[in-house]
Formats: C-alpha cells, structure tokens, sequence
C-alpha cells in the first residue's frame, strides 16, 4: 500500500510540474511577445503605441485594411521605407516619408506582422516566415 | 494654559484655511536672475522673428497678452518629433477655444522644411494656423533661441533624421518669461505640464 502511495506522489509531482511549465509558456496571455517588442522599439515612435499614427501625418495601422488584404506590400514597406503616397482605409499619405528598417529579418518581419493583425487586424490571419521570404525577394528597390 | 492652546488652534486652523483660500501657487519665474539697481531682471525670451506655414511673419508681438508653448521638431523626424507632436495636440485640443494661449513650433531642418512643406504638416493635423504656428527662418536664429527656451538642438549627421534635439516643451508667459517646461515625449509629464499651464491662465 505504501509503495502504491509514493508512486502516486510522484506521478502527481511530475504531472503538476510539467503542466505548471506548459502553462508558463502558452497560457501567458501574451501572443507574439517579440512582435510586440519590436513594434515598441521601431514601430510605435511613429505609429504610435495606440497604432493611430498621427492624424493625416502618419497612417494608422490598427483597422487598416493593408493588414487583411496587402500583407505582401508590408515586408517591403518595412525594409526599405516608403517615399511615394499610400491609400489606408481611403485616405492618401504621402506628405511624411516613412524610414527604411532593413535591420530586420524575415523572422522579425513575421512576428511584427502577427503582432499587428493579432492586436489590430484579424488574428485568424497568420503570416509565415516563407512568406515574407518570398515578399521581401520581389521588392522593388 | 488652556487659552494659550487655543489661541494656538485658532491661529494655525486660521493661517492654514486662508491657503486654501488664497488658491494655488504661482507658478515660479524660471532660469537666472540678475540684480540690476535693486531690481530682479528675469531671463527673458529675446526678440525674435520667424515666418510661419501661412508665410506670416511670427514675432514677439504675435504672442502680445498671450502665453505660449514652444517646441522644436522637424517634419522629417523619425524619433521623438511624432510624440511631442502628439502631445502638442493633446495641448491644442484642451485650449483650441482659450485664446490666452498659443503654441510655436519651430522646425529646425530648415533647408528641407520649407512653408508648403510646414503648411501641408500642420494642415494635416488639421489645425489652425493662428493657434499652432509652424515656423521656419534663419538657421542660426532658431538654433541660438533654443538655448532661450532651455531646448536642445544640434545638427548630428549621426543621428537618426540627421538632427540631435530635446523633445522639451516650454510654456512661456506674456511677459516672456518661462513658467514650466516637459519631457514631450512623457504624456504623464505633459499631464503635470497642462495643470501648469492651467496655473498660469488663472494668474491675473
């Protein structure tokens, strides 16, 4: 009987640990944590850190439409910045450029761009790394 | 003994509810004092004349009987500018309609930030011209006030924008003194900085 007990203690010990591990890690309650990171440090400056922009100066980025129907034309926004006018959401911008970032990589493009539509876009719409690859190829320079 | 006590009482409740009565204090006069003949000379806002995004000129007299807020930026600037623009708004939206106040913003790129350039900036903040001006003019002159202003502006190619600046901004009084100063960039900052400038329009 005891034997039984102290196997069952340790079952119960190595089950609460692990599930108390898978819990740390996915059930945070912080998606895209690096996305989030990298928007703060390049991204929200501009953007803000409500993503609004500024006024007809700088663009929004929450509940623009580029998230959910132009995620190719991101990448390339991103690495080498925008000097001619954009449409967001029926208005035009093209009175302030936007800066070229080409310090990031494909896997930070796509953990921005998760971050982005996971907080102001659709969080059904998933980008992948290879995509971005393939995006980040055919930009015109 | 006893109305020794509460001759006390009575005097310190007294002397601590005529503070309440009297209002806030004032605001302090800031920068360096001089003592000339027995007067106190205050650092002063000196003369001064821009143009702004409506090619008005903006001087001294502009601000006649007016309090002002002051920043520096460019419109080009992809570090600190876009905040301190932000909170400048937040600032104009609180006192669109209070014309005891007026805000100046001086671009410090000035070979790139030309009138039609400012005018279409500030235009697409969508405000008024009278209220928030927009200034460009000698590079020198607006780089030798912002020391005036206690703000830091340096050409550094090294620097993201290709310019090293403060994102203060300075409330100015009618008599061209400063009053109270923030981190533009910080909006709890610029909270303590609106009850300033609230403080200064309750001053007669």
């Amino acid at each position: 009987m005891r034997l039984l007990n102290i196997r069952f203690i340790h079952v119960f010990i190595l089950l609460s640990f692990a599930s108390g591990i898978f819990c740390l890690t996915s059930c945070s309650g912080k998606p895209y944590a690096q996305g989030k990171n990298l928007y703060t440090v390049h991204c929200s400056n501009c953007h803000g850190e409500d993503g609004k922009g500024l006024k007809q100066n700088i663009p929004p980025l929450a509940g623009s439409e580029i998230l959910l129907h132009n995620r190719e034309m991101i990448p390339c926004i991103i690495h080498n910045g925008l000097q001619k006018p954009i449409v967001i959401n029926g208005k035009t911008f093209g009175d302030v450029a936007m800066p070229a970032i080409p310090t990031l990589n494909e896997i930070e493009i796509a953990n921005l761009m998760n971050f982005l539509n996971n907080t102001w876009g659709d969080p059904a719409v998933f980008t992948q790394t290879d995509e971005v690859e393939k995006w980040l190829i055919s930009c015109q320079k | 003994m006893k109305s020794c006590i509460y001759v006390f009482v009575g005097i310190s409740l007294a002397l601590s509810l005529s503070q309440c009565v009297e209002g806030p204090d004032q605001l302090p006069i800031l920068g360096e004092k001089e003592f000339v003949k027995g007067d106190t000379v205050y650092h002063t806002i000196p003369d001064f004349s821009f143009m702004d995004q409506d090619s008005q000129v903006v001087n001294n007299a502009t601000f006649t009987g007016k309090a002002y807020v002051v920043d520096f930026f460019f419109t080009s600037c992809p570090t600190i500018c876009p905040k301190t623009t932000r909170q400048m708004l937040r600032i104009y939206e609180k006192y669109k309609n209070d014309d005891r106040i007026a805000l100046l913003a001086h671009s410090i790129d000035t070979r790139h930030d030309s009138i039609p350039k400012l005018k279409k900036y500030a235009d697409n903040l969508e405000v008024v011209s009278s209220k928030w001006h927009f200034v460009t003019g000698d590079k020198d002159k607006i780089y030798d006030i912002a020391d005036d202003y206690f703000s830091i502006v340096l050409d550094d190619p090294s620097s993201p924008g290709g310019f090293n600046h403060s994102g203060r901004l300075i409330l100015v009084d009618k008599n061209r003194h400063i009053r109270s100063f923030c981190d533009g960039t910080d909006p709890a900052s610029v909270d303590k900085f609106m009850i300033d400038i609230d403080k200064l329009l309750s001053e007669k």
